[in-house]
């Protein structure tokens, strides 16, 4: 784009008004403060936002304990911990909103004159000012100046007439709304910025766990809406109940394919809305929204299912659904079996020890079955783990492996309540079009004077101008004075 | 039945660009067409080849079965595949637009070099993975690809920003210092890389340049970093010379000035509706469209550093030189967000590489790199004479 710029430099007869309001007209604040805050925002990737522990570590790593210690709570303090809430990031976005705005406000009417002015013919002083200009010598007639306005169509213009003094001039411009791109766009970045306000003023963000069957009506917050009071808990005017939780696995693989929930709503006792939700699929009731989030087995409640086969007889396969402390007769034998430990997913420790890693069923669990037999006497215990298949029991001889969990399930819910975020996508909607407008789209003029001369001979001048991409709108001009010249 | 045809369509790509990339430096040696016809032939014919194997692997990945089937963006493997292909398709649009081939050994190495990386890597997995239940959306494909193609809108013009550097500037500026000083840092980490893949066997991510400058011993730790050196003073000696080479193309300042310009018009857009159709989608699968995780941060960084380029254009003296670094630094910030975040940086986007915590020693080395990177361009601003265009 080569608009060339004016900095205002009115000396001030307003004083500190005027040097105020110059220093925010300005585009080299902009791109300090473009500068800067990409440049702060980097301290936000490499400082944890979210977890103290991280932080913690990465400190200790660096400067030992103590040093580590302190250097965390300087950062605290600094609000670096959770920067981009903090007053000086804040307030670095209000210098780059009034700059945005004051910029807008100052340069915006002297745009709009030039839009909303008619083109007027070229005059002399104008002229003066036109880099683009060409004369072309031609024969005079009737028929001159419609054949020039046919070509300036013919370039996709709208040619307009007039007549003074003798000297006919035709002219023509499009594109002239194109210069509204560049302010449409920075008003969309304060759409943007009042949408998010309006979301941190007046929205939340919280969880729920929902177990198969059960109803909850409060979610427990994680962000607060910061104009108004709440405590803990945000509740909720009507409840949500958990009818079923489906997890799917990839064939036989430990990797989750999809994890839905069927969900329904009660309203002052009434169903109201019904639906499966999956991952990218929310469910959304009086503007709060419900994102399938995550999932777990609920402690105490769960049954596993394993395969059992008789070592050697790889036909007599089965499979027993069992919870955990009650036991169950393993069919064709006198052994009775007890699930005395349950975890759905761990890992080996350092020392081999077995650390749980999270409630989620994955190929990785474990149980610890304890046999007896048909008296109630003790005969062994042993850990199966599908990360080490060969542990199986010793006297009892049959191969167990633990395919599946059974029974409830509790399913994790993200909820949240964003009154600003459809304001949010306006502006990015703004955002989008002011970009494509303000790039792609020119203003353009062109002009032609017939001066008729003697001798049947006139003269045509044309002139054009543009105010982007000038080596395009070269080509055309161009082009223009070739069609002009062949007739 | 294996499912990696679609991998030896890959290294025919990968070589063949090495040869495109050996043919495009050849032409601008000795400034022979029929060479650089055999050049922009091999782009079209590993172009060929690249995308039959990214089409190729996404059939694979339904011949796995239905609901394995995904569109080829969802590792880092697949990403970096699909980043050097949109940077080719980009690339040979300009190289006719412009016709001008003198770019193609700029931007040919990013395309080769990214496809070696992944290609050879032991521990970036080339095997087809079903997708997490988070990224089954169709919002995958647009916010992907969308991204990718600003990536190599940005990419070209910093290929394009750095010839014109090349061309402009003279050895006493700080302008040559910056870009002398980056060549100079890749170079080095292109070769302790290769170190590391030789005598270790290992490949970036959280061992990146453990035989250089990550090394147990500290005198090699010490003799790479004075390499390092050793490779800036080299080439701010002889690179002036790579000046009256590219000075015979016809790629005048104004033209390379408008390509660079004109790409990240092109790019920028780009690159907002990328971030844009991420926040949506983020906002479908979590709630929040803007959680300030550090891939979204670094996103932002990174469109923020463009908007400054476009702004700075319209303030006297930004155009040139100066609007030339600020196009190569906003391509470092784009490698950053792309790579940076994933390998060094923990967070909701790590689904790809190592993920997990921050790689605190490779966070250290960068910075040190970076800092030599700095007073080395300060020492040439400092001893420049008032002559920056």
């Amino acid at each position: 784009m080569e608009e060339q710029t004016k900095e205002t430099a009115e000396k001030p007869s307003g004083g500190i008004h005027k040097g105020i309001w110059g220093f925010f007209t300005s585009i080299k604040l902009t791109v300090l403060l473009l500068i800067i805050l990409a440049l702060v925002s980097v301290i936000g990737t490499v400082i944890d936002q979210t977890d103290p522990m991280k932080n913690m570590q990465m400190l200790v790593g660096m400067f030992g304990p103590e040093q580590g210690a302190e250097v965390l709570k300087l950062l605290v303090k600094t609000g670096m911990t959770n920067m981009y809430h903090s007053w000086w990031f804040v307030g670095l976005l209000s210098l780059l909103s009034a700059n945005i705005a004051i910029c807008t406000i100052d340069r915006f009417p002297r745009v709009w004159h030039i839009i909303s002015k008619a083109q007027t013919p070229l005059t002399d002083d104008v002229l003066k000012n036109i880099g683009m200009k060409r004369e072309i010598k031609t024969k005079s007639s009737a028929e001159l100046k419609d054949k020039v306005k046919a070509a300036v169509k013919s370039m996709g213009y709208s040619p307009k007439e007039a007549v003074e003094g003798g000297v006919t001039h035709i002219y023509a411009e499009k594109g002239k709304y194109s210069r509204l791109g560049v302010y449409i766009t920075h008003t969309s970045v304060l759409v943007i910025f009042m949408g998010a306000m309006i979301g941190s003023f007046w929205g939340y963000k919280g969880y729920v766990q929902i177990v198969e069957g059960q109803t909850v009506e409060a979610v427990t917050l994680l962000n607060k809406p910061l104009l108004r009071k709440v405590g803990p808990e945000m509740p909720l005017d009507f409840g949500v109940r958990c009818d079923k939780f489906v997890l799917k696995m990839y064939g036989t693989s430990e990797m989750p394919s999809d994890y839905l929930s069927t969900l329904t709503v009660v309203d002052a006792g009434k169903e109201v809305m019904n639906k499966t939700i999956r991952v990218n699929d929310p469910l959304e009731y009086k503007s709060i929204r419900f994102y399938q989030s995550s999932y777990g087995v609920q402690p105490g409640m769960a049954a596993v299912t394993l395969r059992v086969t008789k070592d050697g007889d790889e036909s007599s396969v089965r499979d027993y659904v069992v919870r955990k402390d009650e036991p169950v007769h393993l069919e064709g034998t006198d052994y009775f079996m007890v699930v005395t430990q349950l975890a759905p997913d761990v890992v080996q420790g350092p020392n081999n020890q077995l650390i749980s890693e999270s409630d989620q069923f994955k190929g990785s669990a474990a149980a610890s079955i304890r046999f007896m037999d048909k008296s109630g006497q003790f005969v062994e215990e042993t850990m199966v783990f599908n990360l080490d298949p060969r542990q199986q029991p010793r006297k009892v001889p049959y191969n167990f492996k633990i395919i599946g969990y059974k029974g409830p399930y509790y399913t994790g819910l993200q909820v949240t309540y964003d009154p600003g975020v459809w304001v949010v996508w306006t502006g990015c909607f703004l955002m989008v079009i002011g970009i494509l407008v303000a790039f792609f789209t020119f203003h353009k003029r062109v002009w032609v004077r017939i001066q008729d001369g003697e001798k049947g001979q006139a003269t045509l001048l044309v002139a054009g101008a543009t105010n982007k991409n000038r080596h395009a709108f070269e080509g055309e001009f161009k082009r223009l004075a070739e069609k002009l010249e062949a007739k | 039945m294996t499912f990696d045809i679609n991998i030896k369509f890959f290294w025919i790509a990968t070589f063949t660009y090495l040869g495109a990339m050996v043919f495009y430096l050849a032409y601008i040696m000795f400034k022979n067409e029929k060479i650089g016809l055999v050049a922009t032939a091999a782009t079209y014919f590993g172009f060929l080849a690249h995308t039959v194997a990214i089409g190729l692997r996404w059939w694979e990945s339904y011949q796995m079965g239905q609901e394995i089937g995904h569109i080829p963006v969802s590792n880092l493997f697949e990403s970096m595949s699909f980043g050097a292909w949109t940077i080719i398709l980009i690339y040979t649009i300009v190289e006719i637009k412009y016709k001008n081939r003198s770019f193609g050994a700029f931007v040919m190495p990013v395309a080769f070099l990214a496809l070696a990386y992944v290609g050879v890597a032991p521990n970036i997995s080339k095997d087809i993975e079903p997708l997490v239940p988070a990224l089954k959306s169709y919002w995958l494909h647009i916010h992907v690809i969308t991204s990718f193609l600003g990536y190599a809108a940005f990419a070209i013009s910093f290929g394009v920003s750095l010839m014109f550097l090349i061309i402009n500037t003279k050895q006493k500026d700080a302008a040559y210092g910056f870009w002398t000083g980056c060549l100079g840092a890749l170079f080095t980490v292109i070769i302790a890389v290769g170190v590391d893949a030789v005598t270790l066997q290992k490949l970036g991510g959280s061992h990146m340049l453990e035989a250089t400058f990550r090394s147990q011993s500290v005198a090699v730790q010490l003799v790479s970093w004075l390499c390092y050196i050793g490779i800036l003073a080299v080439l701010y000696m002889t690179s002036i010379r790579l000046k009256y080479k590219l000075a015979q193309f016809e790629a005048s300042s104004e033209m390379l000035d408008e390509v660079s310009y004109k790409t990240i018009a092109i790019g920028f857009p780009l690159l907002t509706v990328g971030i844009i159709t991420g926040a949506v989608w983020a906002n479908a699968a979590w709630g929040t469209y803007w959680g300030w995780d550090p891939k979204e941060t670094w996103s932002l960084i990174t469109w923020l550093f463009y908007a400054a380029y476009l702004h700075a254009r319209y303030t006297r003296g930004w155009r040139g030189s100066r609007a030339a670094i600020l196009s190569m630094l906003g391509f470092l910030a784009v490698i950053f967000t792309y790579l940076g975040v994933n390998l060094l940086l923990s967070g909701l986007h790590a689904y790809g590489a190592t993920g997990g915590e921050v790689d605190k020693t490779a966070v250290f080395f960068l910075f040190v790199f970076c800092m030599i990177l700095v007073i080395y361009i300060a020492v040439c601003w400092f001893t420049s004479k008032s002559d920056r265009k």
